[in-house]
């Protein structure tokens, strides 16, 4: 019930979101026929094009015309590169995708161990060393990390070749291999700050009076964090996690300039320089609704790992 | 030994470093920064170019001064516009409430959802790139942040009683608003302003970076790095001066924030185990020995160890109960906790506790004893039930998975069905008739006595021969109470437990104990057997201790006089919380609070109120004093000011402020000029028994009673005549209890004081009070019925009828 609820509050908030750019895109100089026709074109070849493209009809009909399009999977055409926006997408979009599903992969894998290591032995000196580098990480910009990286992996040791980019097709393991030193870029400091916010979490419930009892059965220090700590911080973890998610897809977006990477983040760059705002358009609305979706699985499992919320919504 | 605060200090140096940087930038550059040089191309870093020079020859050093500038300014430009607005809406919403704040938190939900750097570009995409838009769009993005901790921040602080006191003062809203509550947040708002400047700052050089932001020649950080791109191999000092500019002042700023948002923590002790005093064997037949035990915390401020157990000696027999009996702070619960090895890692210890082992029979030292024995002996051997049963348990896992665990611990064999049965047999043990859907439930499924049963299950489990039970009732009602103490009698004398009861309740002691000691800040002041000590106690403090929880007869000092006018009515006051029910009819709500409740109060009446907690008494509190918020039906008619003192000192008392600001704020909001505010106030801290150097005191600095004479003081000001005493010494040790309600007595003979007492415990009520009353929560209605009927036959008050007269709010001088 509460879900389909969800379902439902977040098909508003995208619909919202795709009416408040597609008003933006009209009330900004420079509409589609100017950019296609240029500065030189005559004022009657501009009032034909409007005509035919129909941009002289009220902003609601033609947000109507652009859903309908969207909802069959057209975005119109882009004005630079002359081919369908959903083609180009759809070359953009796995590499973006596998970016930040291979980023957030590594997140994980780095901040669990290290959380929960730190918040064992919270005060000692494996602590207190991965509490500056967590600070340190956490300030260093993900591009200004992918530069680091492109000197010293790519340049120095030459693991890499900075700016090559190899797509799935051509050879699926020197892709990954080319998509991992990106992903690392994003991963890193995301990751610095969730063995940050896992740690301060558990510490959080190690004050806890259920945490005494634990330890008044007899349970040791370490099983109590696996065990009863843990289930609790996840609580308020799986939504920090939401959040790094959506950072991590967000971080691809400039990453991939670092690389060469040909994802949604380098078209929507050079869209945007170019004015070709059927892309811009489109691409808003993908991202908007991978947001929204990850919002929505951190909702459902938030509800799993919380009985006091399940039974509120039951 | 004086800890360094490291994230201050480097905090510091690299904000600082990065500041200089800037500063100098703005007067003097070793080149300019625009000059291209065609000779100096991609110059390695030298003495006449320190950072080198970049693919136009200009030198990186005047660059990366200049751009740092332009990517620091947006990011404290943005942080001001953002972090003002942002703490404006913040304010607002957490304060009103209501459906604006529904729909502007709806909003900053959605936006916060996004990541910022994601919509700054769908911000720029569609208004174009350039410096001026990124700081609006950036500003703006900012606003969501700060406002939704502000709003929290405040939530948080509405709920505490400083400000519905500051509101029973006389502020006005924007008072309350920028005045009291708004310092409070001080600390919050200054670290979130400084993580905002870092997201800002990266989020500037990401979208500069990106070609979206400053437009070149003009230098920013982000600018440089993008420019860099392009010489990575010529010239990798290209890159990397403008990005560890950004890192050390991110970092700096994040490091600052980090020391201001960490609390004062006392200072690691370096672990000292105890010294074993050369094992001495027990004496014979005690199951439990401690000698000398001490615990005791480092004192950052003070520079000295503070003891919060000192030099404690006592034995335990098998089989009996023991009780500790102290204030708060005595060190009780220190002493149990030291048994079971559970005390904070920054404690000290000392002394030892000597075990009787139960195969070997052989003494073990357990402060001296091994992390591993400890857990084999804690939960089998001895184990503990502690004060609160609503947080005891792990509130995300069934009772079941929790009872389980005591046997997977301690590698209790059995298959899966036996256990469980076992299990069913401990829950039915302790009056848990229901065991099977006990175990099923979640911890939040359960009333907290059930729980406090599950939590005395949980220990007797495995059949401990020591029980600790720390305040094992006091969170519980009186019925619960006296439930809790037979069951856990039952128990001992059925497996021949040894209890150590700790409590500060002296009747619960003298019920179940058969011998006792008395601890006063530390120390052990007395010990003897329970009857002893409280025919014929031979310490003065076990004498106070006694006396207070006698408790004096009041009644008998306080002047009331007869045949006075009625100065407070109530008549059919019905409070509703929750939603409503059923549209049409009126006052169809999910819950009621207080259904009908009626009273009259005369002049100079001391009149008590007695309720359970959940009976609606600090409701009918609030509503009297016209600070209930929600659905009320009924009339309150008052002649004189009210005032009103809370039961916590310690969240009803601004902690900003210094007492003599407190006690003069009900004056400066009837605007009473600066001298004579002065003087008031002063006379009332001497009527209050506080002496002069007291004025100047933070809040903080005083102890919970000093506190509570404070919040008399306050309520008092301004010429009050009724005063409601909402549960005014439930938080306070006994005897300070009895130095409050002395004060009370006095200074209502003084002043021809009314009072309208609220308390849960009938000993006070029946001491303190002329004419009472009790509140029951509305399903119990008989109560309510009869003071209706009494209602009826009383002359001045108003007839009884169906007809509701709606609540319009009380004035503080109301005439009728």
């Amino acid at each position: 019930m509460t879900i389909l609820k969800k379902f439902l509050a977040m098909v508003g908030t995208v619909l919202l979101l795709s009416f408040l750019s597609f008003l933006a895109f009209q009330v900004i100089p420079g509409d589609a026929a100017q950019v296609q026709l240029g500065t030189n074109a005559t004022p009657e070849a501009l009032l034909e094009l409007r005509e035919e493209l129909g941009l002289n009809d009220p902003v609601l009909v033609r947000y109507a015309r652009w859903l309908k399009g969207a909802l069959q999977g057209d975005f119109g055409v882009s004005t630079r590169y002359r081919m369908p926006v959903s083609e180009l997408l759809s070359q953009m979009l796995p590499n973006t995708l596998a970016l930040a599903l291979l980023s957030l992969l590594l997140v994980l894998v780095l901040a669990f161990p290290l959380g929960l290591l730190c918040a064992r032995f919270e005060g000692s000196l494996f602590d207190r060393f991965f509490t500056w580098v967590n600070q340190t990480v956490m300030a260093v910009p993900s591009f200004f990390l992918g530069i680091l990286i492109s000197i010293f992996l790519g340049i120095v040791l030459r693991l890499f070749v900075p700016g090559r980019a190899v797509s799935w097709s051509e050879n699926p393991a020197e892709c990954l291999r080319y998509l991992f030193f990106p992903a690392l870029a994003i991963a890193l400091p995301k990751a610095a700050m969730s063995v940050r916010f896992l740690k301060s979490s558990l510490i959080t419930e190690k004050n806890k009076d259920y945490v005494r009892t634990a330890r008044g059965k007899g349970m040791s220090r370490t099983r109590v964090l696996l065990t009863q700590m843990l289930g609790n911080a996840m609580i308020s973890v799986v939504t920090f996690l939401g959040v790094v998610a959506a950072e991590a897809l967000a971080g691809s977006i400039v990453v991939e300039q670092v690389f060469g990477v040909n994802g949604l983040g380098r078209l929507l760059v050079a869209s945007i320089a170019n004015r070709d705002y059927n892309v811009v358009q489109a691409i808003i609305l993908y991202l908007g609704i991978a947001v929204v979706l990850v919002n929505l699985l951190v909702d459902v499992l938030y509800r799993r790992l919380d009985p006091r919320v399940r039974r509120q919504a039951s | 030994m004086k800890k360094i605060n490291y994230n201050l200090l480097f905090g510091s140096i690299f904000t600082g470093a990065a500041l200089l940087l800037v500063l100098v930038g703005l007067f003097y550059t070793p080149y300019d920064p625009e000059e291209m040089d065609a000779a100096a191309k991609n110059l390695a870093p030298s003495l006449s170019h320190l950072f080198g020079t970049d693919n136009y020859g200009r030198d990186l050093l005047s660059r990366v001064m200049v751009g740092a500038r332009t990517t620091f300014a947006t990011g404290i430009l943005t942080v001001l516009a953002g972090g003002i607005f942002g703490t404006l809406v913040g304010l607002l919403c957490g304060y009103f409430g209501g459906w604006l704040d529904e729909c502007i938190m709806r909003i900053n939900d959605g936006i916060l959802a996004f990541p910022s750097i994601l919509l700054a570009l769908a911000f720029v995409g569609m208004f174009g790139a350039g410096e001026k838009n990124i700081v609006l769009a950036l500003g703006i993005l900012f606003i969501p942040s700060i406002a939704r901790v502000v709003r929290g921040e405040v939530l948080r602080q509405r709920e505490l009683d400083y400000v519905t006191n500051a509101k029973l003062m006389g502020a006005s809203t924007g008072r309350i608003l920028f005045v009291h509550i708004l310092p409070n947040l001080r600390r919050t708002l200054l670290v979130t302003m400084a993580i905002g400047f870092n997201n800002a700052v990266l989020a500037e050089a990401g979208l500069s970076y990106l070609g979206l932001g400053v437009q070149p020649p003009k230098a920013s950080l982000g600018r440089m790095l993008q420019e860099a791109q392009s010489c990575l191999r010529l010239a990798p000092w290209y890159a990397i001066v403008p990005g560890v500019v950004i890192v050390v002042a991110v970092l700096g700023v994040a490091l600052l924030a980090e020391a201001f948002s960490e609390e004062k923590s006392p200072a690691r002790a370096a672990k000292k185990k105890g010294k074993s005093l050369a094992a001495g064997a027990a004496p014979a037949g005690s199951l439990l020995f401690a000698k000398n035990l001490r615990v005791s915390f480092p004192d950052a401020r003070e520079r000295m160890e503070k003891y919060a157990v000192n030099n404690v000696s006592f034995s335990l027999s098998p089989g009996e109960i023991l009780g500790i009996v102290g204030e708060s702070g005595s060190g009780k619960s220190m002493t149990a906790k030291a048994i079971l090895g559970l005390l904070p890692e920054s404690a000290n210890v000392s002394g030892s506790i000597l075990y009787c082992q139960k195969e070997s029979g052989q003494a073990i030292d357990l402060l001296a004893a091994k992390e591993e024995t400890m857990q084999k002996l804690r939960g089998a051997d001895m184990a503990m039930v502690f004060q609160e049963p609503m947080t005891s348990l792990n509130p995300v896992r069934r009772i079941e998975a929790q009872l389980m665990e005591v046997f997977r611990v301690h590698h209790v064999c059995g298959s899966r069905s036996l256990l469980r049965a076992r299990l069913v047999r401990a829950l039915r043990e302790v009056e848990l008739t229901d065991a099977e859907g006990v175990l099923r439930s979640y911890p939040h499924e359960l009333s907290g006595g059930m729980r406090q049963r599950v939590m005395i299950a949980m220990a007797m489990l495995l059949r401990p021969r020591i029980l600790l039970a720390d305040e094992p009732t006091t969170a519980l009602d009186a019925q619960t109470q006296e439930e809790i103490l037979a069951l856990l009698q039952k128990l001992q004398k059925e497996y021949g437990t040894a209890v150590v009861l700790i409590s500060h309740n002296l009747s619960v002691i003298k019920k179940l104990c058969s011998r006792v000691l008395v601890l006063e800040r530390g120390q052990l002041v007395e010990e003897g057997a329970c009857e002893e000590i409280f025919r014929a106690p031979r310490q003065a403090f076990t004498r106070k201790l006694l006396q207070a929880a006698q408790g004096e007869d009041f009644t008998k000092r306080l002047l009331v006089p007869k045949d006075s006018p009625v100065v407070l009515t109530v008549s059919h006051l019905h409070v509703y919380y929750g939603k409503k029910t059923r549209l049409l009819r009126p006052l169809s709500y999910q819950k009621e609070v207080l259904g009908g409740f009626c009273m009259t109060v005369k002049k100079g009446e001391v009149y008590g109120i007695l309720g359970r907690s959940g009976s609606g008494k600090s409701t009918l509190a609030r509503c009297l004093c016209g600070v209930q918020r929600g659905r009320m039906a009924g009339r309150i008619q008052a002649q004189g000011r009210i005032g009103m003192v809370f039961q916590d000192p310690y969240s009803s008392l601004n902690p900003q402020k210094s007492v003599l600001w407190l006690l003069e704020e009900p004056l400066r909001n009837q605007g009473v000029c600066k001298k004579e505010r002065r003087e008031q106030a002063l006379a009332m801290l001497a009527a209050i028994g506080l002496s002069e150097e007291y004025a100047g005191k933070n809040i903080t600095q005083l102890s919970g009673g000093e506190r509570q004479r404070v919040a008399i003081g306050i309520a008092l000001m301004a010429r009050t005549e009724i005063l409601i005493l909402d549960e005014p010494v439930s938080a306070l040790d006994v005897t300070v209890q009895e130095q409050i309600l002395a004060l009370l007595t006095k200074l209502h003979n003084l002043w021809d004081l009314t009072y309208l007492l609220i308390s849960h415990d009938e000993s006070v009520i029946r001491r303190m009070t002329t004419n009472s009353s009790r509140v029951d929560a509305p399903q119990e209605e008989a109560e309510v019925k009869k003071t209706r009927k009494n209602v009826k036959n009383e002359k001045n008050s108003i007839y009884f009828s169906e007809k509701f007269y709606y609540y319009e709010g009380i004035k503080p001088e109301s005439e009728e």
